[in-house]
């Protein structure tokens, strides 16, 4: 069954990214099983002091979610030209809050539309050549791969530091 | 229920103790000048008295657009120790009663910095406000006065 699922392909979900040192379209992929929902636009709530990457936070369904900018995350040692969120993507990112052990969940922002794709394990596999992430997104530490195919990039990326506070150390 | 003081600071609410509050003072530009010292700005107080100045809103300015400081500022002189802030804010604020016991923390995404200054939200139906912790707007204020006083002396 779990190999029949794989052959058919999952609906992916294609966040574009923009990482200076790569050319090309770069895009960070989240499964169908991390994402709970897309939203619209809405009102962030900024916190003082917080780093570039975290753009604030959001209530959602009576929990505060951590919003996290993919572009500043990425690009942290360079300035990226400020643009408004066009969606927001509500992630499951398989870490646990330390202290309570509940299942973390974050806010990821993206400055174009997401796109939705069947991209089955396989057909990563075979057509995509895995590869070194570029040295701006290897500097996040996050990286769990990274596949092209001609101009098209994926990378897979590790929020769970992000959300359980332990990236500033990484 | 506490009596809290609620702020608008770059379109958020932040609410401090009442108890703190001193007074609101107000800024309508033309003779208006804060006293500089040591890379610090005060705001002069009657009976000779001066708060220093705290702008919460530009530890924000990385995030969106921040609307330049214009002319009709208003501050909330908040009493902290021996000492007076003023608190940058937009409008002049009121006075809410809130159940501070369902302040919930931030996310743990937020550490260090973030974490300190603002030790707890406000969940208000859809609004959310922020609780701040003065110990650290003062110390914040301070360290990014003190690494601007040592930019200018680098280039000089």
């Amino acid at each position: 069954m779990e190999s029949e699922r794989q052959q058919l392909g999952l609906r992916s979900f294609l966040l574009p990214l923009a990482v200076n040192d790569s050319p090309g379209n770069f895009v960070c992929l989240f499964t169908q099983n991390q994402v709970v929902e897309i939203l619209e636009p809405r009102f962030v709530l900024h916190v003082p002091g917080s780093p570039g990457y975290l753009a604030g936070v959001l209530l959602y369904h009576d929990s505060l979610l951590p919003v996290i900018d993919l572009d500043e995350l990425c690009n942290r040692h360079q300035a990226e030209p400020r643009k408004r969120y066009r969606q927001l993507v509500v992630v499951r990112t398989g870490a646990a809050d330390p202290e309570t052990g509940v299942p973390l969940k974050a806010v990821v922002a993206v400055k174009a539309q997401v796109r939705i794709a069947k991209i089955s394990g396989k057909e990563l596999a075979e057509t995509f050549e895995r590869q070194e992430a570029p040295p701006s997104l290897n500097a996040s530490g996050l990286v769990r791969g990274c596949f092209r195919r001609q101009d098209d990039a994926i990378a897979l990326l590790d929020l769970g530091p992000v959300v359980r506070g332990a990236y500033a150390t990484i | 229920m506490k009596m809290l003081y609620l702020a608008q600071i770059d379109r958020q609410l932040f609410a401090v103790d009442k108890e703190c509050v001193i007074g609101v003072g107000s800024c309508n530009g033309g003779s208006f000048k804060p006293i500089e010292e040591k890379g610090r700005q005060y705001l002069p107080l009657p009976h000779g008295d001066r708060a220093v100045i705290c702008d919460v809103g530009a530890l924000m300015a990385g995030h969106g657009d921040r609307a330049p400081l214009k002319r009709g500022v208003h501050y909330l002189i908040v009493a902290h120790d021996d000492q007076a802030l003023a608190l940058v804010m937009t409008g002049k604020g009121r006075i809410v009663a809130a159940d501070v016991a369902a302040t919930r923390p931030l996310p743990p995404a937020f550490t260090s910095r973030s974490r300190t200054l603002v030790p707890g939200v406000l969940i208000n139906g859809i609004d959310m406000i922020l609780l701040l912790d003065l110990q650290t707007v003062l110390e914040t204020t301070t360290v990014r006065h003190g690494q601007a006083e040592c930019r200018v002396q680098e280039k000089r």
